[in-house]
């Protein structure tokens, strides 16, 4: 009928060629076609869309549910139902200072016919330091004994299989541990008693204390394991693989809650405490002095699921203060210093003028809401200048911009010049920190001020190691502020800065964070009481403090050091530093302080967290390994390369099978999904899209012209 | 109908559709000539073991390089997972272990382009990452799940040795910005033979 459609036949054509009389309606008609179709086919794939996500969207929830309720369903495998043992769980602590030494003591008993072994996952404040593993049978102790990870399992499994009752404490991530136990009998009961010890938070003169009961199900259940696995780790004892350890089942909400908690507290708070307050537990208290309280909860059955929370307050106290409280271990001579900020809320504190240079990342990776978060960040910061504060805003991509050659006095005037400076910032380029940086600490401190250099990035910085050592060259009495902005800023390079800069590091991770997050950040940056901090100590002491480099005492946040001296000492240790921009010292007789158990343990801890951050700055394994293996061996410490393990030497396992056993843990209250990073990252093009658009519209063209093209070949023929 | 009419409709949705057939196929250029000029950086950034940015201005640089299927998969995998970057390469998730180093790497790419590819990956496969520091690692698949992106678990670090790959899910959605993301998680192996 037609002949293939040819450009020069479209061009030969006369374009007036008879306008019948219904041209305009059949035209009309037909661009209403056109529309019609078209929108019809882009509303297809449009909705087509929307299904593809929901039915995605359902598979999740699927696998989501099948996550928390049916890996009990899994894990009978063997045919075997087991009913659960009962769990009593035990915790006293000791607090002295901010330093909290708590005991945990755990009842199981095997209620099933059967020989079990069972992995009982157990949360721990962040910083726990795990020292102490007991296990009670009947009238037996016996004590658990740091050992290298590895061979403290072996250990273990040796045990297991020669039918020995045994416990095994690994970490797992830091604020998780598990036990695992074997060679349960039936019906018999089995205490295990574990100790550590942390430090406590402390804020606007109010000391908190926080025992999680429940673990939040923030891993996956073990999904992992197929059925051959499930089958060798029944024969093999506890060699299960990590996913599976750290996902703790969660028992239906219908189930009745179970963990009951006795709890009690000998509490040495170091300063006058006003008030004792528990958040979400009745209390018993007891004064024993103006320092010293006992704590008890008052119903010994409490549901684990949700934490025990007490807070107490010192009574107002216009002056920095310090409490000291020291161990010595072996010949070796620790020392917990605490500094406490003023806590009078009318103490007139004078505050010294400012001068502030904010850094601004305006690269590329910026572009988007992270800008959007980093502009809003700084308007905010912007505003809260006074008068007598100075101030500059410096920008890098691949260039550096200042706003000004130099601080400029936070006018009026020149705070509406600057925020029509952050308006206009646009996202673009390459990430060149050091040119800015090096700009930003090319001046010091004048006297009676302080200078604050504030950087905002999401921290795709390259050059780390140029960077520190720039700070560590020319900090001066500069005070560095990293904030951190976006979905996965580089939380390890703006810890290093905020540390080397002895300032603090400030993470948002969403928009609606910006208020309240920069509200913590302006109290530091605002109120800095005591700076320059430094410590005296007797001559000729080997002194190693942690942190090495001592950062300011900001209003409503203690300070906390700890130092190892390499031999016991009389004498007296000087604190010192500048306090509203005077002289302050304190000297402190270490011999006339009160002795506790376990500062150097909070010492060891922290030299280990400094060497495992060490691996993420290349530091090799081995040597990372085995400096924290010696500190965790020295100090009995449980850490990623040692376990503590606990061996009955009489067997007692009489029946050939034993079945593993998960110990189901409480949903915690209200709990709903953490957003720690935000979001993944957006990983789609719109590509796809556009060329089914184009081969649609090329398609409609092409109907088009051919619909139209027939009635008038009809009348010219 | 008026033919002048006629024709106007016919070029509009013509230029409609060149427009649409430009803007996917720019995605697939760019994607496809990034990684050939990554290619030059990266050799630059092995010989003077320092970061070396493709292109002038740009904002990133080669972190690593991410083989599979028998070399049939070749990619250069970018510092950052913004917008921009991802247009490139995939990218490695600024937080997360790095390239070569202990704990969990993560990387994310587009799923239409780089890492389409991540729909044929099974359990057992093996992937070969090499950084830019020359450490090399192989890993090999031990799950793949279906997440929200806001369930950023798969990105924390495990405790283990592990390559954790995130695009977007589904693989054929038309329209970008779903709120799913596909996860394919890789242990590290000990390699007895590498045949990559």
């Amino acid at each position: 009928m037609h002949s293939p459609l040819t450009g020069g036949r479209i061009k030969t054509q006369s374009p007036n060629d008879q306008i019948v009389k219904d041209g305009l309606r059949g035209l009309l008609a037909s661009i209403a076609v056109g529309f019609t179709v078209s929108t019809v086919l882009v509303l297809i794939v449009i909705t087509l869309t929307l299904l593809s996500t929901a039915a995605s969207a359902a598979s999740v929830d699927q696998i989501n549910n099948t996550k928390s309720g049916s890996l009990l369903v899994k894990n009978a495998q063997t045919g075997h139902y087991m009913p659960t043992p009962t769990l009593l769980t035990d915790v006293k602590i000791n607090v002295s200072g901010i330093l909290a030494r708590t005991t945990v003591s755990q009842q199981f008993q095997n209620n099933s016919k059967d020989w079990v072994e069972g992995i009982y996952v157990f949360p721990l404040p962040e910083n726990a330091a795990v020292d102490q593993l007991r296990m009670r049978i009947g009238d037996r102790i016996i004590e658990g004994q740091i050992k290298e990870r590895e061979e403290a399992k072996k250990q273990f499994q040796e045990a297991a299989r020669s039918g020995k009752k045994a416990t095994l404490i690994e970490q797992e991530r830091s604020n998780v541990f598990t036990t695992s136990l074997t060679n349960i009998a039936p019906g018999e009961s089995i205490t295990i008693e574990i100790a550590y010890q942390n430090t406590l938070d402390y804020r606007d003169g109010a000391v908190s204390l926080r025992f999680p009961l429940v673990v939040a199900p923030r891993y996956i259940p073990g999904q992992e394991h197929n059925e051959n696995t499930m089958t060798s780790t029944v024969n093999q004892g506890p060699s299960v693989t990590d996913a599976q350890k750290i996902s703790p089942l969660i028992i239906d909400e219908s189930e009745k809650k179970r963990n009951p908690v006795n709890l009690s507290i000998k509490l040495d708070a170091g300063f006058a405490i006003q008030t004792i307050h528990s958040t979400n537990h009745a209390i018993k208290k007891n004064k024993i002095n103006e320092h010293q309280y006992k704590v008890n909860l008052v119903s010994n059955n409490v549901p684990a699921d949700r934490d025990f929370e007490v807070t107490w307050r010192s009574a107002p106290d216009a002056m920095p203060r310090s409490a000291v409280y020291t161990e010595q271990k072996g010949d070796k001579y620790y020392s917990l210093i605490t500094l406490f900020p003023p806590t009078d809320p009318n103490a007139d504190i004078p505050r010294l003028p400012r001068d502030i240079v904010f850094v601004v990342d305006t690269s590329g990776s910026m572009h988007g809401a992270s800008l959007d978060q980093a502009k809003s960040a700084l308007k905010l910061a912007v505003q809260r200048l006074t008068n007598e504060d100075r101030f500059n805003i410096i920008q890098f991509n691949s260039t550096t911009q200042a706003l000004y050659s130099h601080e400029q006095p936070a006018s009026e005037k020149n705070l509406k010049v600057a925020c029509r400076y952050i308006n206009a910032l646009v996202a673009d380029g390459g990430t060149e920190f050091a040119p800015a940086l090096s700009i930003a600490l090319n001046d010091d401190a004048k006297a009676g001020r302080i200078r604050q250099v504030v950087f905002i990035t999401d921290g795709s910085v390259g050059n780390e190691d140029e960077i520190f050592s720039m700070i560590k060259k020319r900090l001066g009495k500069n005070r560095l502020f990293p904030i951190g902005i976006g979905t996965a800023p580089n939380s390890h390079l703006m810890t290093k800065i905020a540390e080397y800069g002895r300032g603090s590091f400030t993470y948002i991770g969403d928009i609606s964070e910006v208020a309240t997050k920069m509200g913590d950040f302006f109290n530091r940056l605002e109120n800095p009481v005591v700076t320059d901090i430094s410590t005296k100590w007797p001559e000729d002491l080997i002194v190693d403090l942690s942190p090495s480099i001592i950062p300011d005492l900001y209003q409503g946040e203690p300070l906390v050091i700890v130092a190892a001296t390499d031999r016991a000492f009389t004498g007296a240790v000087q604190i010192g530093g500048l306090f509203a921009g005077q002289q302050w010292r304190e000297t402190v007789n270490l011999e006339k302080q009160s002795k506790e158990q376990g500062i150097g343990q909070i010492w060891a801890r922290r030299k280990i967290s400094e060497h495992m951050g060490s691996l993420r700055d290349g530091m090799s394994k081995e040597v990372v390994r085995q400096a924290v293996l010696d500190l965790a061996l020295e100090h009995s410490l449980v850490t990623k390369y040692s376990s503590l393990v606990a061996v009955d030497v009489t067997p007692t396992r009489t029946m050939q099978f034993m079945y593993r056993q998960l110990i189901p843990l409480n949903m915690p209250n209200r709990w709903s999904q953490a957003k720690i990073f935000g979001a993944l990252p957006q990983t789609a093009t719109a590509s796809s899209m556009h060329l089914i658009l184009a081969a649609l519209f090329s398609t409609l063209a092409l109907v088009f012209f051919f619909k139209g093209r027939r009635p008038k070949t009809g009348s010219q023929r | 109908m008026s033919v002048r009419i006629r024709h106007l409709l016919f070029a509009t949705l013509m230029s409609l559709a060149i427009w649409h057939l430009f803007e996917g196929g720019y995605i697939h250029a760019k994607a496809w000539l990034a990684q050939q000029l990554i290619h030059n950086a990266w050799h630059g950034a092995i010989s003077n073991a320092s970061a070396q940015t493709p292109w002038p201005g740009a904002d990133t640089y080669p972190v690593a390089r991410l083989t599979a299927q028998n070399g049939k998969i070749d990619l250069f995998v970018l510092a950052g997972t913004s917008g921009r970057t991802l247009a490139f390469g995939p990218g490695h998730m600024t937080g997360t272990a790095l390239p070569g180093s202990y704990g969990n790497v993560v990387l994310s790419g587009h799923r239409d382009t780089h890492f389409s590819f991540l729909k044929n990956l099974s359990i057992g496969d093996q992937l070969f990452l090499e950084s830019s520091s020359g450490d090399r690692k192989l890993y090999e698949v031990i799950k793949t799940e279906v997440v929200h992106e806001n369930d950023t678990h798969i990105a924390r670090d495990s405790g283990d040795d592990r390559l954790t790959l995130i695009t977007c899910f589904p693989f054929d959605a038309l329209v970008p910005g779903g709120p799913m993301r596909y996860a394919v998680m890789a242990r590290a192996v000990i390699p007895r033979t590498l045949n990559i």
